[in-house]
């Protein structure tokens, strides 16, 4: 984690209710190359992994707590100092699409926190036991001025897609902030000079 | 996140071992030798022995003296567990003991009586006794348990009867009390914090948490700087530290400081520099080596300006004084701060309780109150908190705790206690459809947690009956009894709701000016580490507690508490193992409520962790001694009736003439833990003067005594033990703390290290209090009198010792 080897720093928070498949989807997306497992010790788990966008490097930190589950809602200490999070449900299992509204209320509360959320869908490997329409979903993340993307971590579909066009817009954001000279922005910088990215396309 | 309780872990510990320190930070620790032999948990046999070793192997060892630090684990779904850990002079090997209770100084002293006995190659004594340990089923609150190689586990009420026949003396452990406040010197957390923090960076602390920054303390010494970790945490009661907690970080996880979400970490001063490369952002850094606090927010003028000087005005004063009196202090902050919160719960008749944020946030309009409650409400800690008000309150079980006390006392919400009434009312008619709503409603995580209970539920009767069953355990209440006449008053009033989880009893009405007179600290738990929330998971809310009574039983439970709140009557007899002392010491305990007296009707419902019955009872009783001040201590049974006097009986023995004087001054300490100390002092000491002083039935009851001597074999605290015929009962009373301090005794811990100085000072405060009594010419050598009456001066004596 030294200074030296990225251009840019990102910490992502993984949300959502047990059992939707955040954890395996971050291990998917780092492939276990980063630290196995340490959640299972101190209660929190992070995984580290650094892609190359239009030749910067970008490394995402993204973490995990365990029990958060226990949480009704999440408060606004528990995100306030990540770049973006990550709220997960289960397209299989409608109960967690249903508690939706209730993780993010709080974070509604802190929109000026200007903190990227992210919807995903995971588990669409089980088409044949959706319970939640793809239609349904981006309409409600539409609605919450969210973006919306569908995942199987078991299959490893999109995983890759989702952390890149994170870092993408993290990347946007942080030159927004930078250009503007926000001093509020959440993001890291690092004291690098940011240079302009053409594009960050993915697909 | 925390702080989660610790669900019902059948065994008192899981695992025992020892590792071996790496040579360097690449290697792992070899482990060196285990208990059981058989444990194959190959996940933490890889991972665990890390944690003992949490500092730079590869320089020079923190300490040239024996060290005693507790790490903390959270699993997947929350829990916690705690590895409590002796470092060896020199750190060339680490014994550590890995369980779910936050019972710090019984593991501290339990890992002293190992260590003594692995020094001298007596390993088969040494499995022996961790056998036993681990066949013990885990004792409520203050019961006691006795192990069969002569140690004993046992809840300060209740103290074991001698055993004549042994040739051992009996050590005798005392399960922490999670319903009292920590104390000073008896929890050896706090005492650490206060001795290595300036008040006024205990106050920063204090304000950083409360806005859930993230938290890192450096120390250069192991014990100091986990100490600190969990007595800040503590302070928080009755709220919990919700997020990240890890005591002490060991080297191959420094990255985690680098979380984006709440934590509170502690890392070894010669970790330090390397965290501090990783690029830190909005971290609170406390170092406590050098006491400087550095924080990039205002989070002190966050908080109430009255309560800001409150706790600066205070602090200075009750710091130097041994007893509760912090732990109010802080407790009477959180009660100014949150206490609120009563008045913006809504009843309707047949409905679930509600907490409506709105009329929370209406308080006090334009007030700097009004302002922290804007940013309260979006605390984790405090939306956790208003959670399990909501679910005690709509199980009908109703409950009362320090915390609802002493928001009474100060009169910190506005609300009549007529809607606790009229709810206790409508939950009485409509108990049973509320609790199905409850856990229609509640989450998966929640069901859980009610199954956990269920199934612990069965486990804490089995201890019931096996309290009930221990003839000690009833001698000691009607020992008790008889001596809580005069003292009662006094001793109810300091001990705040001493509140055992078992305990089915309503709360009785307080005196108000006995309310007034306890100082409003409370952090409430024995046992800091776990901050008064682990502490009251284990029994309370998440563990054994009566809640979890509650839900296993719910709606039994629920009648028999209504019946209970309505007749006032406060037994419920049956289902705690400290209803027998509660019985003898009844009228004592209704003095000790502070709650105002609701003639005949129910307020909150004491809940039947929260009952506070159990203690206070026993403290009227004039068993000060037995009720060991402070739960968290081992104490000794009287079991130890082996006279060895010299050593140890000298430092456990009090003089009881301080006792007197601690007593005297109950006021200022208020802290009930000194009062109880007090009183086993005189008891022991069967001084007159100072029994006279507060309670005349002090003297009377020379059982106190006995045995002051620590649990352990080592011989250092046999010697206490000695007290001859004294009953156990008031031996109990010898605080774990004393046996924490006894470390130094320990063969290895020659208490080079100033922080072990200070353990040992507090050991032998301890013991004066104790039970010491009988012995007294032989304690007289320890020198320590009455923690409480020396106890500023000591303190202060002890400050410096530290500090230097």
């Amino acid at each position: 984690m030294s200074m030296e080897d990225y251009d840019f720093l990102f910490k992502i928070v993984l949300i959502g209710n047990a059992g939707v498949g955040k954890t395996c989807l971050v291990r998917r997306f780092t492939q276990g190359l980063f630290p196995p497992g340490q959640g299972a010790t101190i209660g929190v788990d992070f995984m580290i992994k650094t892609v190359e966008i239009n030749g910067e490097k970008v490394k995402l930190q993204i973490w995990d707590t365990a029990g958060q589950e226990r949480f009704r809602s999440i408060t606004q200490s528990y995100y306030r100092s990540a770049n973006a999070l990550i709220l997960t449900y289960d397209i299989t299992c409608e109960e967690s699409f249903r508690c939706l509204p209730e993780w993010l209320r709080e974070i509604e509360q802190y929109a000026s926190n200007k903190v990227i959320t992210v919807l995903v869908g995971n588990k669409i490997d089980l088409a044949e036991r959706r319970e939640v329409s793809q239609q349904r979903a981006e309409e409600f993340s539409e609605a919450q001025d969210m973006y919306y993307l569908e995942t199987s971590a078991k299959e490893s579909d999109n995983v890759e897609k989702l952390f890149l066009d994170l870092a993408c817009r993290l990347i946007s954001e942080a030159r927004q902030n930078t250009l503007v000279n926000n001093v509020s922005s959440p993001l890291p910088g690092e004291g690098k000079s940011i240079s302009y990215l053409t594009c960050c396309n993915f697909n | 996140m925390g702080s989660r309780a610790e669900g019902g872990s059948p065994a008192v510990f899981d695992w025992f071992f020892e590792a071996a320190c790496p040579a360097s930070l690449q290697e792992d620790p070899p482990i060196l030798r285990q208990f059981p032999p058989d444990f194959r948990d190959q996940e933490a046999m890889q991972m665990v022995p890390k944690f003992c070793f949490p500092f730079d192997v590869e320089r020079e060892p923190p300490s040239s003296a024996v060290q005693h630090f507790t790490f903390a684990l959270t699993d997947l779904t929350g829990t916690r567990r705690f590895g409590f850990c002796r470092l060896r002079a020199g750190a060339r090997s680490c014994l550590c003991i890995l369980s779910h209770l936050p019972w710090f100084e019984v593991f501290y002293k339990l890992l002293n009586t190992v260590g003594d006995l692995l020094a001298q190659d007596q390993v088969p004594e040494a499995e022996e006794l961790l056998l036993n340990l681990q066949q013990q089923p885990l004792p409520g609150p203050q019961a006691s348990v006795e192990l069969g190689s002569g140690v004993t586990i046992s809840s300060a009420h209740s103290i074991p009867p001698p055993a004549p026949g042994k040739s051992r003396p009996l050590s005798c452990f005392v399960a922490p009390d999670p319903g009292r406040l920590p104390s000073i010197p008896e929890n050896r957390n706090l005492t650490e914090l206060v001795v290595a923090v300036t008040d006024e960076n205990i106050v920063g602390l204090f304000a950083a948490l409360l806005a859930e920054r993230r938290v890192l303390l450096t120390a250069s010494k192991l014990s100091t700087l986990t100490s600190c970790v969990h007595a800040s945490c503590a302070l928080l009661y009755p709220m919990r530290w919700e997020h990240v907690l890890i005591p002490t970080l060991p080297p191959h996880l420094l990255d985690y400081c680098c979380a984006p979400m709440p934590y509170l970490i502690g890392v070894h001063s010669s970790l330090a520099e390397r965290v501090r490369e990783k690029g830190l952002e909005d971290v609170v850094m406390m170092n406590v080596d050098s006491n400087v606090l550095e924080t990039p927010f205002d989070d002190m003028q966050a908080l109430p300006p009255d309560v800001v000087s409150l706790l600066r005005l205070r602090l200075r004063k009750v710091a130097l004084a041994p007893g509760e009196g912090v732990s109010r202090l802080f407790l009477k902050a959180q009660a100014l701060l949150f206490g609120g919160y009563r008045d913006a719960l809504v009843c309707s008749p047949g409905q679930p309780v509600t907490f409506s944020e709105e009329a929370f946030l209406a308080q006090k309009p334009g007030a700097p109150l009004q302002a922290f409650h804007r940013r309260a409400v979006h605390l984790q800690l405090f939306k956790q908190f208003i959670e399990g008000r909501l679910e005690k309150l709509n199980t009908g079980e109703g409950f009362s705790d320090l915390f609802e006390e002493e928001i009474t006392c100060s009169g910190a919400f506005s609300g009549s206690l007529r809607s606790y009434q009229l709810w206790a009312e409508s939950l009485k008619k409509g108990g049973g459809a509320l609790l199905h709503s409850v856990k229609a409603k509640t989450q998966p995580a929640v069901r859980n947690m009610y199954r956990s209970a269920k199934s612990s539920l069965k486990g804490v009767q089995s201890l019931l009956m096996y309290k009930e069953g221990d003839p000690g355990l009833q001698r000691g209440g009607s020992l008790r009894t008889p001596s809580l006449t005069s003292r009662s008053d006094r001793l109810q009033q300091r001990l705040p709701v001493t509140q055992h989880f078992g305990q089915n009893r309503p709360l009785r009405p307080n005196r108000r000016l006995r309310l007034e007179e306890r100082p409003s600290e409370s952090l409430g738990e024995g046992t800091p580490p776990l901050s008064p929330e682990e502490a009251q998971d284990l029994w309370g809310e998440e563990g054994l507690d009566s809640s979890f009574l509650g839900s296993g039983e719910e709606l039994d439970l629920l009648s028999e508490i209504l019946d209970s709140l309505s007749t006032r009557t406060s037994r419920t007899g049956s289902l705690r193992p400290s209803q027998s002392l509660d019985c003898c010491h009844r009228g004592d305990l209704d003095s000790c409520l502070s709650l105002p007296n609701i003639p005949g009707e129910p307020r909150w419902q004491p809940e039947e962790e929260d009952m506070p019955e159990p203690q206070t009872q026993s403290l009227p009783a004039s068993l000060p001694s037995l009720q060991s001040p402070q739960p968290s201590d081992t104490t000794i049974s009287s079991r130890n009736l082996t006279p060895e006097p010299p050593s140890e009986a000298s430092q456990e023995i009090t003089s009881p003439s301080q006792s007197s004087t601690a007593s005297a001054e109950p006021s200022s300490r208020g802290s009930p833990k000194s009062s109880l100390t007090e009183p086993c002092h005189q008891s022991q000491c069967l001084s007159p003067p100072s029994a006279a002083a507060e309670d005349p039935i002090a003297p009377e009851s020379p059982c106190s005594q006995l045995s002051t001597a620590p649990t352990w074999p080592s011989p250092l605290e046999s010697p206490q033990l000695l007290a001859p015929t004294k009953l156990n009962l008031d031996t109990t009373r010898t605080s774990q703390t004393l046996d924490s301090f006894s470390d130094p005794g320990s063969t290895e811990n020659p208490g080079a290290q100033p922080s072990e100085g200070l353990l040992t000072e507090h050991t032998r405060l301890q013991p004066r209090k104790g039970p010491g009594a009988p012995r007294s010419p032989a304690t007289t050598a320890n020198n320590w009198q009455d923690p409480q009456a020396r106890s500023r001066p000591k303190v202060a004596e002890l400050k410096k010792c530290f500090e230097g």
